[in-house]
């Protein structure tokens, strides 16, 4: 699937689901990243991490896009070696002459189908010639 | 509830300094590849002058500093909102705090508001925030 633009999100539209098995590998490489010590739980933003590519692998952004801001809402622990499907669609769309905004909720779950967490993504995004 | 947790605490501060590295290492193990984190040519040539650190990165942080002061409370009822208002760029050392706010019954549970925000060597405000962490009563 070719990946879509920002011309071609509107409010509504869902992403397709993505699932990913969360293991010591991937969960080692990400504290790694972050500088944190090891845990028993996945740490909440590597999940959340893991659900906003879910959604930027299937969206083109323009470069100079910039996350302006976030909400998160924890629900449970999540345990190393979990499988996750993050589900997420767009809940805003804003055109402006200088800027363009999208708006994206994210939703994640577990194997159970029970949520684990939720949250709200702010992207901000240069203006194209469209917008003009 | 512990009797460490009241009003107008200071949650223990994170320092971390930011590092074209550990932005690559980021890129990597969350796969977002923005040039505008990781291409120190293409960043160059934007109005951000330079690669800058990802939000999430520092979100990682906070949610850190979080998880040291209330444990499984946080990532089993955590609530975070935060606004990115100035970019991390390598080299910063990032300054990670938050307060105990107030704290509120509701029902069975105590909610625990925590203003957070974090902060460059410059003391320039890179992010500024809010959480809430439920607790049992």
């Amino acid at each position: 699937m070719s990946n879509l633009s920002f011309a071609e999100l509107s409010p509504g539209y869902e992403f397709p689901s993505f699932t990913y098995e969360l293991d010591n590998a991937i969960i080692n490489k990400y504290l790694k990243a972050v500088d944190s010590p090891v845990c028993e739980h996945i740490p909440p933003l590597a999940i959340a991490a893991y659900a906003m590519n879910s959604m930027t692998q299937s969206i083109t952004l323009p470069p100079g896009s910039i996350h302006a801001s976030q909400e998160f809402e924890f629900l449970q622990p999540v345990p190393i070696g979990a499988k996750i499907t993050c589900r997420a669609k767009v809940v805003r769309k804003l055109v402006r002459s200088s800027m363009n905004m999208l708006v994206l909720d994210v939703s994640v779950f577990n194997e159970k189908d029970e949520k684990v967490q939720s949250g709200k993504t702010t992207i901000v995004l240069p203006a194209s010639r469209e917008n003009e | 509830m512990s009797n460490d947790i009241y009003e107008g605490k200071s949650l223990p501060h994170l320092s971390k300094t930011i590092t074209q590295q550990k932005i690559n290492l980021y890129a990597e193990a969350s796969g977002d590849f923005n040039p505008i984190h990781i291409d120190e040519s293409f960043a160059a040539q934007t109005p951000l002058g330079g690669t800058i650190a990802h939000g999430m990165l520092i979100l990682a942080y906070v949610s850190e500093l979080m998880t040291q002061a209330f444990g499984l409370n946080w990532i089993s009822g955590g609530r975070l909102s935060i606004r990115f208002k100035a970019p991390a760029r390598p080299s910063d050392t990032i300054t990670i705090s938050g307060t105990i706010d107030t704290i509120e019954k509701e029902n069975e549970c105590t909610n625990v508001n925590c203003s957070l925000s974090c902060s460059n060597q410059k003391d320039e405000t890179i992010v500024t925030g809010s959480a809430v962490v439920k607790l049992d009563s």
